[in-house]
């Protein structure tokens, strides 16, 4: 269902609704479901029935149910009325992967049983929240694309307790997801991909001689992985090959075989992995944004966010 | 409002940040961890003025300075001091080692044993060193920069979390920017400008200082912005373990002493937050892979716990 | 919404089909037997399906199904109107809806056709049984709606709130309840052809006031204002027989209404609960002295309401116990006498040989009533068939029966001898239950007697049963007959010594009903009329009641909605420091007019980063920024700069732009 922010939310908006303008937080709007205007028609049936037989007990049941109805409504509003969502995160991912955003949810102390979660461009999420659950709202997206994650808003809604109400909410969202192109494999590590002009003799990924295994990296070919020593626990791991390859080398964008630029973004990603992973020092040079040659995993991710956010 | 040392703190940077180039925020948070009381941890790769700093720091507050590199074979003596028997006198006299100074570079520290380590750490924790049954006290201030490699990990061993505890504050100081490195490569060593450094503090007023740092004024609202920032740690699963008492401490000694240094007797939110990526981020690991975080990603928790 | 496992085309969880169970349970006992089996044996397969995985049947089974089913409510009443009929063919239907159920929507509505289900049960029984009944199935319907929309909670829980939900909906309920117009009687009730009639019909054969003596159900309750009369004279006059054709006695409509007595004495005031019966006749102590509103008086004296009572009705009546009515009209003296031309001769013969004798009417009178006594008569329950002329089978030979016998026998000897008479049937005497003092009259105390008119004081009551069973009279018809089929298995032989409780409990549980039915049940048109008037409010036009209602839902709301309120502000009140409070307006206000405030950014980064934004409004900004530090934040906070904050945000508030 999508969210109609028609008329009929206009009436049906409760008075916490203002409260909650007035503390800035979002609307929750409320609208019947089709069961619900089934159930108001049994409502209208089961008057007539007590009027035409003037029977008290049949009123009763009638009025009974009525005001279950109502407060039906107040519950299912209260599901999501003063429900806030803290800051969200996302881990970066390679694209064709899934994003998860992380959602930090202030629960206001209550109880608030099946709770739909939809982030724009994803699936539903269905969640029971409690008060003492710790963890996060996980909201996947599949990251199709490389570039920026930047889902506008994040829809609540839920039908609980009865199902005869919807209430929804939509709260903006500021996250950004990265998606780091998917790393292309090449026949090898071409030289010319290397700005630098040093031609060490070791030292990088070649394929002429088996020097050992590491960890496996995304895009690493399937014929080089090391099945058996992956087999012994969860981690992947890969062959490497000592080959022909430069050293201190920084990864230059125009250096890259290929026409399409996305392409040459997924080649770069690739080897910009395997340059961390083999431990040395390597730099980026993208048109309009260099980055001097650097270690570590921090500097792995400021380099591949800048590929991520190439063209922005 | 009591502003007395403000110009001279600014005064101070100003003088280290001519021989360590281009690092301002880590010469405040050096000098917070200092007056604050801690001791100092840096992450970082050789050849980036960490002995630099540390020197310069020493000299300009007329400090004793003591450099020990840490290598697998030092021995807890070898930082603490030996008793010798001398022949002329027959009798054990105490050599005190290099610990007995006043700032102590620890280079290197993850290459000593574990038994170096705590040798030193205990020293550090308790300002004192018991040798051969004997306590002596350290000299006043007692203020430890160490320093540790991130990336070699062959034949090292790494700090266990108890450990990282103990400091206050780790800083990484990271490449200068290219301003300052052409500066440097222009000027070339500069260890000829840390000769000309003048003292700016005389050691007693130090003392003073931490006192008056120890009193700032933290309001209930600023304590329970910090309990709220603890208790997020804990109740996060984006971490292994929250935050122990003992940082919820260091936390707001450090954030008094920011403030101080700003000139404040009282301090603020954004005290807080302008030290807590370095005095948390060494202290919390991520649950995911058991990795510590960087002061960027510590940075970014404190966007998600609003102030009360 | 939440869909179910889409491989397992059933819900595995029992809980329709037992509330359709619940919904359908009081129907079982007049319901066409094999209806019962029917719906019990659908849903017992569909749970049986979803735990073996069978897959739902086609479309074309199910419609064959419910086609079945409905064929088979045609030929078991060879017609589908009314009532009966109509709640027949739900059941049969609902027995078949379960078969399709795939999702969620379809099983809402399952649920909710349930509930006219339900209603019509309510329908057939009022009291507070039903009421409790009611509120169960409602409980449960709840549990299982929420259930649908949570597939993992367990039954307590889902229990729990629905009994929470139930609670909160009471008030409402009440106020709807209160202020919804009633209608006086039913506005456009539907003719039903099958209606089951309890207690007497128009008509009383021989043998009918016997069967209905079999059933133990309560016609009505008589509560007294001040000490009830004593028991031999508790006779609660229904309906008056006029006609015979030999056979059977039969009423006939009455011209004109009836006169006051011109004698009365034994003055009783007293209130009726009358269970509906679906016929329009009132009973009453012998003998009332007016009708109650919205019924008449007829000549006979026979109490007529203008409505078939279908529902649980209470009046109040004043009668006398000893009473003249005066000389008879021309018609009653007419239809007094009237017999048919032919038939039982030898009572007719009895008869003649009294007048031959001389007797004066009262002296015929006790001629009859010592024939009774003194001939072999039986009072039973279980008297033989008899023959075309049944008085005299009846008196000459079979010699055994019930009340309706002797009454029937005793009107044709007087009016054969000239004595006006008339067959009277109605019940005699009731529990008095002690726990409130006032008497369960139940259909096992039906009963007959007649009324002769033997000199110019007018209509007499006799009792020719007095005569052959006194006890009956006196004790009650338990005395009078061995075996009391009313009493079922609560009999005090198989009870033993558990019998004295379980009589009080049944004697409270009925106190109780009569108290709720006092109170709740018995709100009619008149009784709204009185209470909202009593309230102040208008009640003569519909439009005024219509008016009452929205007007009495409007200040529910509006409390409902204050306290909510209430609630919700003291919720969120205690952690907000008043001069948060005030920064907090600052801050909402100039999110307005630049920046936001991010919800963990510190006040200094906050002034700067609106500072560069609105370098206009920085000087102002920066004053209530300083304020507030120096309030919240430092030691030096004074009193005054509590003032100057508000009057400083007072001051940012009326900035526009």
């Amino acid at each position: 269902m999508t969210s109609r922010p028609s008329f009929g939310s206009f009436f049906l908006r409760r008075l916490p609704a203002w409260l909650d303008r007035r503390s800035g937080r979002p609307r929750v709007y409320i609208l019947p479901t089709r069961p619900g205007w089934l159930f108001m028609l049994s409502l209208a049936g089961l008057l007539v029935g007590a009027v035409n037989y003037n029977n008290n007990l049949a009123f009763m049941l009638t009025f009974l149910l009525g005001s279950v109805l109502f407060v039906a409504l107040h519950q299912t509003h209260g599901q999501l009325a003063g429900l806030s969502a803290g800051p969200v995160r996302a881990e970066p991912v390679f694209a064709g992967e899934t994003a998860w955003f992380e959602l930090a949810l202030d629960l206001g102390g209550k109880e608030r049983p099946v709770v739909t979660f939809r982030i724009e461009g994803g699936g539903e999420t269905i969640v029971n929240l409690a008060p003492d659950d710790r963890n996060p709202v996980r909201l996947p997206l599949p990251a199709t694309r490389r570039g920026v994650l930047r889902p506008s808003a994040v829809e609540f809604s839920s039908t609980f307790p009865l199902g005869l109400f919807r209430a929804w909410t939509r709260i903006p969202l500021a996250a950004e997801g990265l998606v780091y192109p998917h790393p292309v494999p090449g026949p090898g590590l071409p030289s010319a991909a290397f700005s630098g002009q040093g031609q060490g003799a070791s030292g990088g990924r070649g394929v002429d001689d088996f020097k050992g295994i590491r960890g496996y990296i995304p895009g690493d070919s399937p014929k080089r992985i090391a099945w058996k020593a992956s087999s012994r626990g969860g981690r992947m791991f890969t062959k490497e090959f000592e080959g022909q390859a430069g050293i201190s080398p920084e990864l230059d964008f125009h250096q890259v075989e290929g026409t399409d630029a996305e392409y040459k973004l997924s080649r770069l990603t690739y080897l910009l992995l395997q340059a961390w992973a083999s431990g040395g020092s390597f730099g980026l040079k993208l048109p309009g944004r260099v980055i001097e040659p650097g270690q570590g995993r921090a500097h792995r991710d400021r380099c591949l966010e800048a590929l991520a956010r190439f063209g922005e | 409002m009591e502003c007395r040392y403000q110009e001279r703190f600014e005064t101070v940077v100003d003088r280290i940040s001519t021989v360590v180039l281009g690092k301002q925020p880590q010469i405040r948070l050096a000098l917070t961890c200092l007056f604050a009381g801690g001791h100092l941890l840096i992450e970082d790769i050789p050849g980036i003025g960490k002995t630099t700093l540390a020197s310069s720091l020493a000299r300009v507050l007329g400090l004793g300075f003591r450099r020990v590199q840490f290598t697998s074979d030092l021995l807890p003596g070898d930082v603490l001091g030996v008793s010798v028997f001398e022949q002329k006198t027959a009798a054990f006299v105490f050599h005190p080692g290099p610990v007995f100074t006043q700032v102590l570079l620890a280079d290197e520290i993850n290459r000593a044993t574990p038994k170096t380590q705590s040798a030193l750490l205990e020293a550090m924790e308790e300002r004192q060193v018991t040798v051969e049954g004997q306590t002596r006290p350290l000299p006043r201030p007692f203020f430890v920069i160490a320093t540790q490699n991130p990336i070699e990990q062959s034949g090292t061993f790494p700090l266990p979390d108890s450990q990282m505890d103990r400091f206050l504050i780790r800083v990484d100081l990271g490449y200068p920017d290219r301003a300052s490195e052409r500066f440097l490569l222009e000027l070339g060593e500069t260890k000829s400008h840390l000769m000309r450094l003048e003292t700016l503090l005389e050691p007693e007023e130090i003392g003073a200082v931490q006192a008056a740092a120890a009193r700032v004024h933290a309001a209930p609202a600023l304590v329970e912005y910090v309990l709220n920032l603890l208790e997020f740690t804990r109740n996060s699963p984006e971490f292994q373990v929250g935050l122990s008492p003992r940082a919820g401490l260091a936390l707001l000694a450090a954030a008094r002493t920011w403030a101080f240094l700003c000139g404040r007797d009282h301090a603020l939110p954004e005290d807080v937050q302008a030290v807590l990526p370095y005095v948390v981020s060494h202290r919390l690991r991520k649950a995911k892979d058991f990795r510590e975080l960087t002061a960027d990603e510590a940075a970014s928790l404190l966007a998600r716990v609003p102030l009360p | 919404m939440i869909d179910m496992d889409p491989s397992a085309p059933f819900d595995k969880r029992p809980d329709l089909p037992l509330l359709l169970a619940v919904a359908l349970g009081p129907h079982v006992t007049w319901l066409p037997g094999w209806i019962t089996v029917w719906c019990l044996g659908l849903w017992g397969f569909v749970l049986l399906a979803a735990h073996r995985g069978y897959r739902p049947p086609g479309r074309a089974l199910r419609l064959i199904l419910a086609g079945a089913g409905l064929a088979g409510v045609g030929l078991t009443y060879g017609h589908l109107r009314g009532m009966d009929a109509g709640v027949s063919m739900l059941a049969v239907l609902l027995g078949v809806k379960p078969l399709e159920i795939t999702n969620i929507r379809d099983r809402m509505v399952t649920l909710f056709l349930a509930y006219f289900l339900v209603l019509s049960n309510l329908l057939e029984d009022t009291g507070l049984g039903m009421t409790l009944y009611l509120a169960a199935a409602v409980l449960w319907s709840l549990a299982v709606m929420i259930r649908m929309n949570h597939p993992d909670l367990t039954l307590v829980p889902a229990l729990k709130r629905a009994g929470r939900m139930l609670v909160l909906a009471v008030p409402l309920t009440a106020a709807l309840f209160v202020l919804f117009p009633r209608l006086p009687g039913g506005l456009f009730r539907l003719p039903d052809p099958a209606v089951r009639v309890i207690g007497f019909g128009e008509v009383v054969a021989p043998g009918d006031v016997g069967r209905l003596v079999q059933s133990g159900e309560t016609a009505f309750r008589a509560e007294f204002e001040g000490p009830p009369p004593p028991f031999e004279t508790l006779y609660w006059r229904g309906l008056v027989l006029w006609q015979y054709d030999g056979r059977a006695w039969r009423r006939s409509p009455v011209p004109g209404p009836g006169a006051e007595p011109i004698r009365k004495e034994a003055i009783h005031r007293y209130t009726i609960t009358l269970e509906p019966h679906h016929r329009p006749w009132l009973f009453g102590l012998d003998r009332a002295l007016g009708p109650p509103p919205g019924a008449s008086y007829a000549g006979d004296h026979g109490l007529v309401s203008a409505r078939d009572v279908h529902n649980q009705i209470r009046y109040t009546l004043t009668s006398a116990l000893e009473y003249r009515t005066g000389p008879l009209k021309g018609w009653e003296r007419r239809w007094g006498l009237g017999l048919p031309k032919e038939g039982n001769p030898r009572a007719r013969d009895l008869a003649a040989s009294w007048v031959a004798d001389g007797r004066s009417p009262a002296g015929m009178v006790q001629a009859a009533l010592d024939y009774f006594r003194n001939q072999p008569f039986f009072y039973t329950l279980d008297p033989p068939a008899l023959g075309p002329d049944g008085v005299d089978d009846f008196l000459f030979t079979v010699r055994r029966g019930y009340c309706e016998h002797y009454a029937s026998a005793f009107a044709f000897l007087m009016r054969s001898a000239g004595v006006p008479a008339r067959v009277v049937v109605g019940y005699l005497g009731g529990e008095r239950n002690p726990s409130g003092g006032y008497f369960i009259v139940r259909q096992a105390d039906a009963h007959a007697w007649v009324e002769v008119a033997v000199n110019d004081e007018g209509w007499m009551r006799v009792d020719p049963t007095a005569a052959v069973a006194p006890q009956r009279v006196l004790r009650g018809v338990e005395a009078a007959v061995d075996e009391a089929p009313w009493r079922g298995f609560w009999t005090e032989r198989r009870l033993g010594w558990v019998y004295p409780y379980w009589l009080q409990a049944r004697w409270n549980w009925d106190r109780l009903g009569l108290f709720w039915t006092r109170t709740v049940l018995d709100y009619t048109y008149e009784r709204q009329r009185s209470w909202l008037a009593r309230m102040g409010l208008k009640t003569g036009t519909l439009a005024d009641t219509m008016k009452n209602l929205v007007v009495g839902l409007a200040i529910l709301g509006v409390t409902v909605a204050a306290l909510t309120a209430l609630i919700a502000l003291r919720r969120r009140s205690p952690r907000q420091d008043p001069v948060r409070e005030q920064y907090d307006r600052f801050a909402r206000h100039a999110a307005r007019l630049g920046p936001a405030r991010p919800p963990a950014q510190g006040p200094r980064d906050y002034l700067s980063a609106f500072s560069r934004a609105r370098p206009d409004l920085a000087p102002l900004a920066r004053d209530i920024t300083d304020t507030y530090i120096r309030l919240r934040y430092s030691p030096h906070g004074q009193p005054s700069d509590r003032k100057r904050l508000s009057r400083l945000v007072r001051t940012f508030g009326r900035i526009r732009r």
